[in-house]
């Protein structure tokens, strides 16, 4: 036992309850990434698909700073409009003979990867697309019986949606939205089906189920 | 709503992170030496050069910097007043804040970004430039909903060090910001990893002598920047908080009384070995209100003492300390040959006393041997500073000799007060303890 737990008179002890319990909820770095709902992520993005990586190269700014320019082929398409079958998003940073750039909690998506992404603007140049960085993916997995199902991009399983929760801006991103239920287990039946993923979103965005 | 707390507080402890291993982990690429400069005169995007608390972001940054250098050995240089371009990869470090970035919008949720260019897993140049359209600030203490600015640029620094997130133990570099200021030991085995052979971590600790018998005022402040994680035994938690070193020599054995008071800290105060290492006493509200008091026995030698607060959130402010160890006080206590205690002075509640204590028989017929207060008078006029020949502790109004003269010999002793419910109104004591010295 560390000897600084001491006897503390209540008001001490209460205020460090609390502090506890507010760490419980901690907020986080990522690069510093503010942590956001699902409402605001699916409200705010422009587009929202289910794609698979095709391609991805890097590329220097007019400055000589190095992106990478991942292609999704669309798979379907949730919320927004996008004319074309692919797409391409560029990420700040990457990886060029002789020098690399690398922004903190930066994932650029591989070459194969089956996801659901939410973009935040098809028309603006940001430095992660997708909204709230990893918040904003999730992957693509199909289960031992070779049902898709989802998981958040550090692999956890979702497990349910909420969109009630609102949005707190004193929280930093750990990499999960807000509202976006998880299981750290290895995928299972617990985990949403891809297609119940997709339609709950599609409810809440105010589209028809196809 | 006690018992919700309560039950809060275990849930809590319950799923705080392990206890300490090292488990730094490293990002796979570092500077060539344990140095970096940064290059920088930071003012937001309306032209202040200060932060809403009055704080300038190039006093924050320089902090932050600070706090990795003084408590890793990794030196962090600051050369203010430049502006480098962040935009530019001129091997020039810098921070800034930006409405953009470098023509790459920020997005919805990102608030700062640090940039590490390098090749061959050797760093050429870091960056780390703040969302200008997010709200900043400068501030201790928990989050608040305006982001942290110097909290944020310790934890980027270490990025720009070389380390990688680690949320195995406590640690600056976590995912999670918590209420953590400065590196942890985690962050500062990691540094050492990183850079091996190259650096020493200093001792951001000054420990200043202790004089016995004499009370010391002295203040807990930001500026020591001697902090609880500087000198912690084991990972204790989050607590970062500031602490004051002292170094106590016991000429002889006995018992040491130490006591630390403060009108704004919630006084802590610990009793280590010379090395610092191993705590051997700590008392957190023996003192009167949350001061602390402690007694303890120590054998001749060199010991360390530690001035702290139990409130980690408050922990500047003034205080005082004193380590008493009294030999023959200027006031002493004796005992006389009737069995009769007499002292010259005791002290009580911060005042003196002169007092007489005369042998009891509980009616009890409780074993041990017992005194109960004959009389006392206070000391007028009041002596300033006085050494008394006793103490009465502060709560548990037990009485402390040390030493007291009988029967030839110096002892160190403790008499435990007592209730004797025939006599609900007496000042009563047991002998407790009763240690010659050598």
């Amino acid at each position: 036992m560390n000897p600084k737990q001491p006897r503390r008179p209540w008001p001490y002890t209460a205020a460090m309850a609390m502090m506890l319990v507010m760490q419980l909820c901690v907020p986080a770095f990522a690069t510093a990434i503010r942590q956001v709902g699902m409402d605001e992520m699916l409200r705010r993005s422009q587009l929202v698909f289910e794609g698979v990586v095709t391609g991805r190269r890097v590329l220097t700014t007019a400055g000589g700073r190095p992106y990478t320019e991942v292609t999704f082929r669309i798979v379907d398409i949730i919320k927004g409009r996008w004319a074309k079958d692919s797409i391409r998003l560029s990420f700040l940073g990457g990886d060029l003979p002789g020098k690399s750039l690398r922004l903190r909690d930066m994932v650029y998506p591989e070459l194969g990867e089956h996801g659901v992404y939410f973009v935040e603007s098809t028309e603006k140049r940001l430095i992660n697309p997708l909204y709230g960085w990893s918040q904003g993916r999730f992957l693509v997995a199909r289960d031992g019986n070779g049902h898709e199902r989802v998981e958040t991009a550090d692999g956890q399983q979702v497990t349910a949606l909420h969109f009630g929760d609102g949005n707190d801006t004193e929280r930093l991103s750990r990499g999960v939205a807000k509202g976006v239920r998880v299981k750290r287990q290895a995928l299972g039946g617990e985990a949403m089906f891809l297609s119940d993923f997709k339609a709950q979103l599609r409810r809440q965005a105010g589209g028809r189920e196809p | 709503m006690k018992a919700r707390l309560a039950a809060a507080l275990i849930l809590a402890m319950t799923l705080s992170p392990p206890s300490p291993v090292s488990a730094y982990r490293f990002s796979g690429y570092k500077w060539p030496r344990a140095e970096a400069t940064f290059y920088y005169d930071i003012i937001d995007v309306e032209g202040n050069g200060r932060s809403p608390g009055g704080i300038s972001w190039n006093e924050a940054f320089r902090e932050a910097m600070d706090r990795w250098t003084n408590h890793t050995g990794f030196v962090f240089d600051a050369i203010e007043g430049i502006r480098p371009d962040p935009c530019k990869d001129d091997e020039r470090n810098t921070a800034a804040f930006r409405r953009d970035d470098c023509g790459f919008e920020f997005g919805s949720a990102t608030l700062a970004v640090t940039y590490s260019i390098f090749s061959r897993g050797v760093l050429q140049e870091t960056d780390i430039v703040f969302n200008a359209n997010e709200e900043w600030d400068v501030y201790d203490g928990p989050l608040r909903r305006v982001n942290d600015f110097r909290r944020v640029a310790v934890h980027e620094l270490g990025h720009a060090i070389g380390l990688d997130h680690e949320d195995g133990v406590i640690s600056i570099m976590s995912s999670l910001i918590g209420d953590l200021t400065v590196p942890q030991r985690d962050d500062i085995l990691g540094v050492q990893a990183l850079y091996e052979g190259e650096i020493d971590a200093p001792d951001p600790c000054d420990i200043t002598p202790l004089p016995l018998n004499t009370r010391i005022e002295n203040q807990l402040t930001l500026s020591d920047d001697c902090r609880r994680a500087d000198i912690a035994t084991t990972a204790d938690g989050s607590d970062d908080s500031l602490v004051d070193l002292y170094e106590l020599d016991m000429p002889v054995g006995g018992l040491l009384v130490v006591r630390m008071r403060s009108e704004v800290l919630d006084a802590y105060l610990e009793v280590r070995d010379e090395a610092g290492k191993t705590v051997i006493a700590y008392d957190d509200d023996s003192g009167a209100g949350v001061n602390a008091f402690l007694t303890v026995r120590l054998e001749k030698g060199r010991y360390r003492v530690v001035a702290n607060t139990a409130f980690p959130w408050a922990d500047e402010g003034d205080y005082t300390l004193e380590a008493l160890l009294q030999f023959e006080g200027e006031a002493p206590s004796r005992v006389n040959e009737d069995n009769s205690i007499t002292l010259d002075a005791v002290e009580y509640a911060g005042r003196y006393y002169r007092a007489t204590l005369i042998p009891f028989t509980p009616a009890t017929g409780a074993e041990g041997r017992y005194w109960r207060l004959a009389g006392a008078s206070l000391l007028s006029p009041q002596p300033d500073a006085l050494i008394p020949g006793a103490l009465v502790a502060p709560d548990s109004l037990d009485l402390i000799f040390n030493p007291i003269p009988a029967l030839g010999r110096r002892y160190d002793a403790i008499l435990q007060r007592y209730d004797d419910p025939a006599f609900p109104q007496g000042w009563i004591w047991r002998l407790k303890s009763a240690t010659p010295r050598p």
